[in-house]
């Protein structure tokens, strides 16, 4: 099989199935629960809680609310978040092209009245740099904002925002504002400082990190505080109501572990090799059929959205899921309205090659053996489709 | 009320016309009759041939629904539910005033029909007729009697120990029972044409095997769903069947790779109805059904079609050669397909479809085409690839048998 949809989901690491099948056996009794089996598990909740807070900053002023997908965690900030900026008379600014998991709750705020924009991302430049000095300085000075929203990574795009630049232009022109980063495709993955990282709140999940499915994570910096989501309990420091599972946060603890771990040993810049290896081998092998609109130096290494002309992409995606091989054509979360994605427009490409888009997505054990063999069987199938669309 | 049975009749359509086949048409339909009511109404229930009409007896009574579904046996004519009453004219009159109960009080034009089947009874038909009519006419004063064409007809059948009483007739489809005229093999598209061809050949008693083309990797699965759907409905008009859902993709891109572009639509068909010749090969199934209507696309013209029925040795039902479009569409609301077909779906006829397909085929082209590209192993491993579905005679999925995993790509 090759698998190339990590964007969408990474497969349960080895060493993540482990841990995570070994805890399920152990997981006897409820972490709430007085009795020694009860605070046992509690006390292995914390522990993992604990470790991963830590990398984000002191315990003072940072926590950590274990929830079950990074949707549920958006959903919670921004809803959160919601109800102050409705007593406080204030608005939100997000950007078009996010994934729908932060653009769907933020519509539902504007259908309760609550003011709010989606900005386009600005043009890059020849060197596919971003100017957000000026893009910012541009806009009519806003003293309401209480709310923004930003994606690190774009799931479809594989764009990544400079957060050192970004985050301090925000603070000094936002003062008041609650900054809200969706990690989901960066955390585990790029190089970091989170302690550093100027926000208010972050959201990531497991299953990117190629840990169980069904546990995700929301941090609060800044001694940032929401109104709890689920009520019904003192659980997650009466953030979320519901008995934690025990099994998923060990496999959501070793699977960050695990991705730290593969950060330390130059996964990161070995990733962008093997990008760029990737988009030449297609060049190479599609020539004219083949273009990368988001082709730039600022863009996640392990995604990579390409155009082909030719057959539509869920022909392809077809021909090659028959080969084993998997790709995806869009955010696995999006409309399934044929051949027209309103995120796609929001990312800037046109509707007419909606139905031309892949995306091609890796993890660092990713081989460039792997990419070749991806290339020839997107190739052989191209060469097989021609005749339908000379 | 609560010791008398609740009944349904069965009034048949054109069985009495088939002289001494008539008692094995007759069964037929009786079985077709058994097996729905098993199904929807439970096992209580006697079911009896008398004067030629279906007497369904049970002590439950039977649901709207129930009668719902007599109504898709083909070679039924009406349904009438109907209460046996004893034959005691006290109890007669009682029942009808219950009757009348169901109506709302405004004006009304009815009609009372007697019939002595059994002809001792002491009343001539015309009296009791109107003695009933006085009756009704007391109890509704709004109503009046209208011979000719009342709103509501009020029939009373005098059999030997008890009355029939019934105001209700229910229009079945008519015809022949399903199994009393062979089993064709259906041809299947999500489009308006085939689900109505089918309905009209089971109302002739064709017993039917659905065979569904399924373009995939071309189109996505989604499209089965529709297929599904339409299955699912024309099964109500079947004793049983099943749908074979044939992967056809690789077939069609191997035929598309090899032929002239504008033959390829006409070669698709003509290779479809190859494979369905197969299918009815292996089930001993006696022809093809079709909703081909003449010159409604271009592999429908007569050049095609006589190109195209070469690659069966069994014949081709259709129906609707002759059926304008709108005259179909009628049909299909009528049935209650349209809202079925006229969902959206993937269609791989327009990826393939050439920009002037061939309307009068060169017939030294295209035998030379065919006699060169044999595909019988592709089309026989296609069958066997199948995934099929097997219905009951209510749209209920009983079995599924999986696609194979080893697809006609990895050939």
């Amino acid at each position: 099989m090759l698998y190339f949809d990590h964007a969408a989901s990474s497969p349960l690491r080895e060493e993540v199935a482990q841990t995570f099948f070994e805890a399920v056996r152990r997981d006897v009794g409820n972490p709430s629960s007085q009795h020694r089996l009860g605070r046992s598990l509690n006390r292995e909740i914390e522990d993992s809680r604990g470790k991963i807070v830590r990398l984000f900053g002191s315990k003072e002023k940072t926590s950590l609310v274990f929830t079950s997908s990074a949707t549920e965690s958006n959903n919670h900030v921004i809803a959160g978040v919601g109800q102050s900026l409705r007593e406080k008379g204030q608005k939100f600014i997000a950007f078009k092209g996010d994934h729908v998991s932060l653009t769907a709750p933020l519509e539902k705020l504007q259908e309760e009245d609550i003011e709010g924009e989606f900005l386009f991302h600005p043009p890059r430049d020849l060197e596919g740099k971003v100017d957000w000095q000026s893009f910012f300085k541009q806009r009519a000075l806003e003293e309401n904002v209480g709310l923004l929203v930003l994606s690190h990574v774009n799931g479809q795009s594989g764009d990544l925002l400079p957060l050192e630049e970004l985050l301090p232009l925000l603070r000094e022109r936002y003062p008041q504002a609650h900054i809200h980063v969706d990690a989901v495709q960066s955390f585990g993955k790029s190089p970091v400082g989170w302690e550093n990282v100027d926000v208010e709140s972050l959201s990531f999940s497991s299953h990117k990190l190629g840990g169980p499915k069904g546990v995700a994570a929301l941090v609060l910096k800044n001694s940032a505080a929401l109104p709890p989501l689920l009520r019904g309990g003192a659980h997650e420091q009466g953030q979320r109501a519901s008995t934690p599972c025990f099994s998923l946060i060990k496999g959501f603890h070793k699977a960050i572990e695990s991705s730290l771990k593969e950060l330390e040993s130059e996964a990161f810049s070995e990733a962008m090799k093997k990008k760029e290896f990737l988009q030449k081998e297609l060049s190479r092998a599609l020539e004219k059929k083949v273009s990368f609109p988001f082709s730039h130096e600022q863009s996640s290494p392990y995604i990579l959205t390409v155009i082909i002309q030719g057959p539509s992409s869920d022909i392809l995606i077809r021909h090659l899921e028959e080969r084993d091989v998997f790709l995806s054509s869009s955010s696995a979360c999006s409309s399934r309205q044929k051949n027209y994605h309103p995120s796609f427009e929001a990312l800037g490409i046109d509707p007419k090659d909606h139905p031309h888009v892949l995306r091609i997505s890796f993890v660092p054990e990713t081989t460039t053996e792997e990419m070749q063999n991806l290339v020839k069987h997107l190739t052989d199938v191209i060469e097989d489709l021609e005749f339908l669309f000379k | 009320m609560s010791d008398e049975k609740s009944i349904v009749i069965v009034n048949v359509d054109e069985l009495w016309l088939k002289g001494k086949n008539r008692p094995h048409y007759f069964r037929r339909l009786l079985n077709n009759v058994r097996h729905k009511l098993k199904i929807i109404h439970g096992k209580d229930f006697h079911l009896e041939n008398e004067n030629q009409r279906l007497i369904c007896q049970s002590d439950k009574p039977f649901s709207r629904e129930t009668i719902r579904e007599l109504t898709s046996v083909p070679g039924a004519k009406s349904i009438v539910p109907t209460r046996k009453i004893p034959r005691d004219e006290d109890k007669l009159y009682r029942a009808v005033k219950e009757l009348l109960e169901d109506y709302p009080d405004k004006p009304q034009t009815f009609k009372v029909e007697t019939q002595r089947v059994d002809k001792r009874y002491n009343k001539k038909s015309m009296d009791l007729s109107r003695e009933l009519g006085g009756f009704i006419l007391g109890n509704k004063p709004q109503w009046k009697v209208h011979m000719r064409a009342p709103e509501v007809v009020i029939e009373v059948k005098v059999l030997e120990g008890h009355f029939y009483l019934s105001h209700q007739k229910f229009p079945g489809m008519g015809g022949l029972p399903v199994g009393s005229n062979g089993h064709v093999i259906t041809m299947i598209s999500g489009g308006f044409d085939s689900p109505v061809a089918s309905y009209m050949m089971a109302k002739r008693g064709c017993r039917q095997t659905f065979i569904f083309f399924h373009a995939y990797p071309f189109v996505g699965d989604e499209v089965k769903e529709k297929i599904f759907q339409i299955c699912t409905h024309l099964s109500h008009y079947q004793d049983g069947c099943e749908l074979y859902v044939v992967p056809f993709g690789h077939l069609q891109k191997a035929i598309a790779k090899t032929c002239r572009e504008d033959y390829r639509t006409s070669l698709f068909r003509r290779y479809m109805v190859e494979t369905a010749w197969r299918l009815s090969a292996r089930l001993q199934a006696d022809a093809l059904l079709t909703g081909d209507a003449l010159g409604q696309v271009s592999s429908q013209t007569i050049g095609n079609l006589r190109l195209i029925d070469e690659a069966s040795k069994v014949p081709i039902l259709r129906p609707l050669v002759g059926f304008n479009k709108h005259e179909t569409i009628q049909v299909a609301n009528s049935i209650g397909t349209y809202d079925l077909s006229v969902l959206p779906h993937d269609d791989a006829c327009s990826l393939f479809a050439p920009k002037h397909p061939i309307i009068r085929p060169d017939f030294a082209y295209w035998n030379s085409y065919v006699a060169k590209n044999d595909f019988s192993e592709l089309m026989e491993k296609a069958i066997d690839d199948s995934e099929i579905l097997i219905f009951n005679t209510c749209g209920e999925r009983k079995e599924h048998v999986p696609p194979k995993d080893d697809s006609l790509a990895r050939v």
